[in-house]
C-alpha cells in the first residue's frame, strides 16, 4: 500500500493527522459558535418592503431612485439602493431623479422638500413608508 | 422544492451514465470523484443550456423545463442503452478492515461535517437570500433571466453587478427556479450545498477514501468558518474553486500504465471541461484555464504526445465557446477593478506606488494571519507551509504541478490589487477571504497528497 509520504515516518504522519483533526473539530465548533452569533441581516426586510412597489411600476425599464440627501455614500444607504434593485428587477434602478417613475425610500427625502422632486407627485406609499413618485409632464 | 432537486439531479445522472457509456469515469479510478466531476460538468453543462435558450429568445417557463427535462431524461437513456450489459464502473477495491484509529479519525470526520453543514443552516435563517454579493450580483441576475427571459441582458447595465463575469451561477440558479416554478431562496442555498458538498467529494475521492489522510485533508478542508461562511454566501467563489481543483486532480490521477492509454486522454477531456467551466464562472478562472492549458501543454510536450492535446481542447471547447458567446454578445465592456489600467504608464504608476505596496504588505499580513475565522487563526499560513514542504519532496510533482498553477492565480490576484482604480484596502478587505477559498482546496490536497510514485505530471 502506498505510503503517505516517501520521507516522513509514519508516527509523524499520525501525529500530524491527529493534530490537523483537533483542529478540524476546533475549528468547526468555533464556526458554529461563530454564526450563531451574526447579526441579522436586513435584506429579506428591505426585499420584502420593495416588493411592495411592483403593482405601482411599469413591468421593465428605467426606474429613478432618489439617493439618500446626505451620507449617501454609507453601507447602509448603498444597501437600500441594490435592495431596490434585487427586488424590481427586471427594471433597471438608476440612482438619480428623471425617468418617469422614481422611487423615494424611506430617510432618502432632504427634510422640509426636496428640490430634485420638482415635478414629481407622489402615487404611492408602502407600509413600510417608500414611496413612488411620478412625472405626469415631460 | 422537489422539482428544483429533480433539475439539480437530472443532468448530474444524465451525465453520469454518459461517463459511464464513454468509459469515462474509469479515468477518475474512484466512484466518489466521478461523482463529483458529473455534478461539475452537469451542472455547468445546464447552465450553458439555460444560457444558449435566453440568447435564442426563449424564456425559463413550463416549456423550457419540459424541453430541458426532456433532453437530459435522453441523454440518460441514450447513454444506458450504449452502456446495457456493462458493470456500472468498474469495481472498486475493497476497503480495508478498520483499525480502532481509522474508527475515531472517521468518527471526528463526522463530527466535523456535521458541525459544517450546521454553519449553512444556520445562516440561511439569518440571511436567506445570501451575502452582500448574492443579492448584488448573482442571484439578481438569475432574477432578470427568470422574470424577463432574452431582455436579461438589461442587467448588464447594472454597475455593481459585476456584468463582465460569466453566467454559470447566474444560469443555474434561474433554471433551477424554473423547475420550481418561483423564486425560491431555498434554491439557490441547495445549489451552494452542492458545490460545497462537491468540492469535499473531490479532494476526498481523489485521495482515496480508503486511507487515513483523505478524511483528514476533508476535515481541515471544511472545518474554518471562512469555508463554511463562504459556502452559505450563494456566490461563485465556492463553485469557480471547486472547477480549479477538479481540474487539478484530474491532470495527475495517472497511473504510469494509462499515461499513454486511453485513461489518460479520458482524464484530459474531464479536465478540460472542468477548466473550461471555471472560466464560465468568474473571470479569473480564464487566468486559471491559461495556467492549467501551459501545465498540460508543458506534461504533453515533454512526453511527446502532442495529439494528446486535442482531448484537453474537445474537453474545453463547449463552455469556451459559449464564453466566448457570452463576451462579445452581452458584455459592454471588460472589468471596472482595471478600469485605466491600459496604458504603460498608468500601470507603472499604479504598480510602483509606495503607499500602495504599503498597504498592500500591512493589509495582507493581517489578513493572511486572519484568514479561517475564529478558532482557525494561522491555518492559511500552516497549510500552505505544509504544502510547500510537500512540493519540495523529490517525488512530489503533484503538489509541484499543483502550487505552480495555484501560484500563477495569486500572481493574478496581487496583479489586480496593484491597478486597480478602487481603494485597495477596500478593495483587499472585500475580497482576499473568497479568493483564498479558491485556491484553499488546492492548498489543503498539496499539503495531503502523497508522494508521487505513479508517474503523474512529469
Amino acid at each position: 500500500m502506498q505510503r503517505y509520504t516517501d520521507n516522513v515516518p509514519a508516527s509523524w504522519q499520525r501525529v500530524l493527522a491527529v493534530i490537523g483533526v483537533a483542529w478540524a473539530l476546533l475549528a468547526a465548533g468555533s464556526a458554529v459558535r461563530a454564526s450563531l452569533n451574526f447579526p441579522p441581516d436586513p435584506m429579506a426586510q428591505l426585499e420584502s418592503e420593495f416588493r411592495a412597489l411592483i403593482p405601482e411600476l411599469p413591468p421593465r425599464g428605467t426606474v429613478g431612485y432618489l439617493e439618500q440627501f446626505e451620507g449617501n455614500g454609507s453601507v447602509d444607504a448603498v444597501r437600500v439602493h441594490y435592495a431596490a434593485q434585487y427586488a424590481l428587477a427586471p427594471r433597471i434602478v438608476v440612482g438619480r431623479t428623471g425617468p418617469e417613475f422614481v422611487i423615494v425610500a424611506i430617510g432618502t427625502e432632504r427634510p422640509g422638500g426636496d428640490p430634485r422632486l420638482r415635478g414629481y407627485v407622489q402615487v404611492a406609499r408602502t407600509p413600510a413608508g417608500h414611496r413612488v413618485f411620478r412625472r405626469f409632464t415631460p | 422544492m422537489i422539482q428544483a432537486l429533480v433539475g439539480l439531479l437530472l443532468p448530474i445522472a444524465a451525465v453520469w451514465t454518459a461517463f459511464r457509456a464513454a468509459r469515462l469515469g474509469e479515468a477518475a479510478h474512484s466512484r466518489l470523484l466521478t461523482l463529483a466531476l458529473a455534478s461539475c460538468v452537469g451542472i455547468g453543462a445546464s447552465s450553458a443550456l439555460t444560457f444558449t435558450t435566453l440568447m435564442l429568445g426563449g424564456r425559463l417557463d413550463s416549456g423550457f423545463v419540459v424541453g430541458d427535462a426532456l433532453f437530459w431524461l435522453a441523454i440518460g437513456a441514450v447513454s444506458l442503452w450504449v452502456a446495457r450489459g456493462r458493470a456500472p464502473f468498474p469495481a472498486a477495491a475493497a476497503f480495508p478492515e478498520w483499525t480502532k484509529s481509522d474508527r475515531v479519525l472517521r468518527g471526528a470526520f463526522v463530527v466535523v461535517f456535521a458541525m459544517a453543514c450546521a454553519v449553512p443552516i444556520i445562516e440561511y435563517t439569518i440571511a436567506p437570500h445570501g451575502q452582500w454579493d448574492a443579492w448584488a450580483i448573482w442571484n439578481q441576475k438569475a432574477r432578470f433571466m427568470f422574470r424577463a427571459g432574452p431582455q436579461w441582458v438589461d442587467s448588464m447595465a447594472i454597475p455593481w453587478s459585476q456584468p463582465s463575469h460569466p453566467p454559470l451561477v447566474a444560469a443555474s440558479v434561474a433554471r433551477l427556479w424554473a423547475y420550481a416554478g418561483r423564486e425560491l431562496t431555498t434554491v439557490p442555498a441547495m445549489l451552494s450545498g452542492a458545490f460545497a458538498i462537491s468540492m469535499l467529494t473531490v479532494v476526498m475521492g481523489a485521495l482515496d477514501v480508503r486511507r487515513s489522510r483523505a478524511w483528514v485533508a476533508g476535515a481541515i478542508l471544511i472545518a474554518p468558518l471562512t469555508f463554511t461562511h463562504l459556502a452559505s454566501a450563494q456566490t461563485a467563489d465556492l463553485p469557480i474553486g471547486l472547477f480549479f481543483i477538479a481540474t487539478l486532480v484530474m491532470l495527475p490521477m495517472r497511473p504510469p500504465e494509462w499515461r499513454n492509454g486511453f485513461n489518460t486522454r479520458a482524464s484530459l477531456l474531464l479536465a478540460g471541461a472542468t477548466a473550461s467551466l471555471a472560466a464560465w464562472t468568474k473571470n479569473e478562472g480564464v487566468v486559471f484555464f491559461g495556467a492549467s492549458t501551459a501545465l498540460v501543454v508543458w506534461s504533453i510536450l515533454r512526453h511527446g504526445r502532442v495529439r494528446d492535446l486535442a482531448w484537453w481542447v474537445a474537453g474545453a471547447t463547449p463552455f469556451l465557446a459559449a464564453l466566448v458567446w457570452f463576451k462579445f454578445g452581452v458584455v459592454p465592456e471588460g472589468p471596472d477593478y482595471l478600469e485605466g489600467a491600459n496604458t504603460a504608464g498608468v500601470i507603472l504608476d499604479r504598480a510602483l506606488d509606495p503607499v500602495r505596496l504599503g498597504v498592500i504588505a500591512d493589509t495582507l499580513s493581517t489578513l493572511a494571519v486572519r484568514w479561517g475565522g475564529p478558532g482557525a487563526l494561522g491555518s492559511l499560513l500552516v497549510v500552505v507551509g505544509l504544502a510547500i514542504g510537500s512540493a519540495l519532496r523529490p517525488t512530489a510533482r503533484i503538489a509541484r504541478g499543483f502550487l505552480v498553477v495555484s501560484a500563477v492565480m495569486v500572481a493574478a490576484y496581487s496583479a489586480v490589487y496593484l491597478l486597480t482604480p478602487y481603494d485597495v484596502n477596500w478593495l483587499m478587505l472585500t475580497t482576499f477571504d473568497r479568493l483564498i477559498l479558491q485556491q484553499w482546496p488546492i492548498l489543503v490536497f498539496a499539503a495531503c497528497a502523497p508522494a508521487d510514485r505513479a508517474g503523474t505530471i512529469s
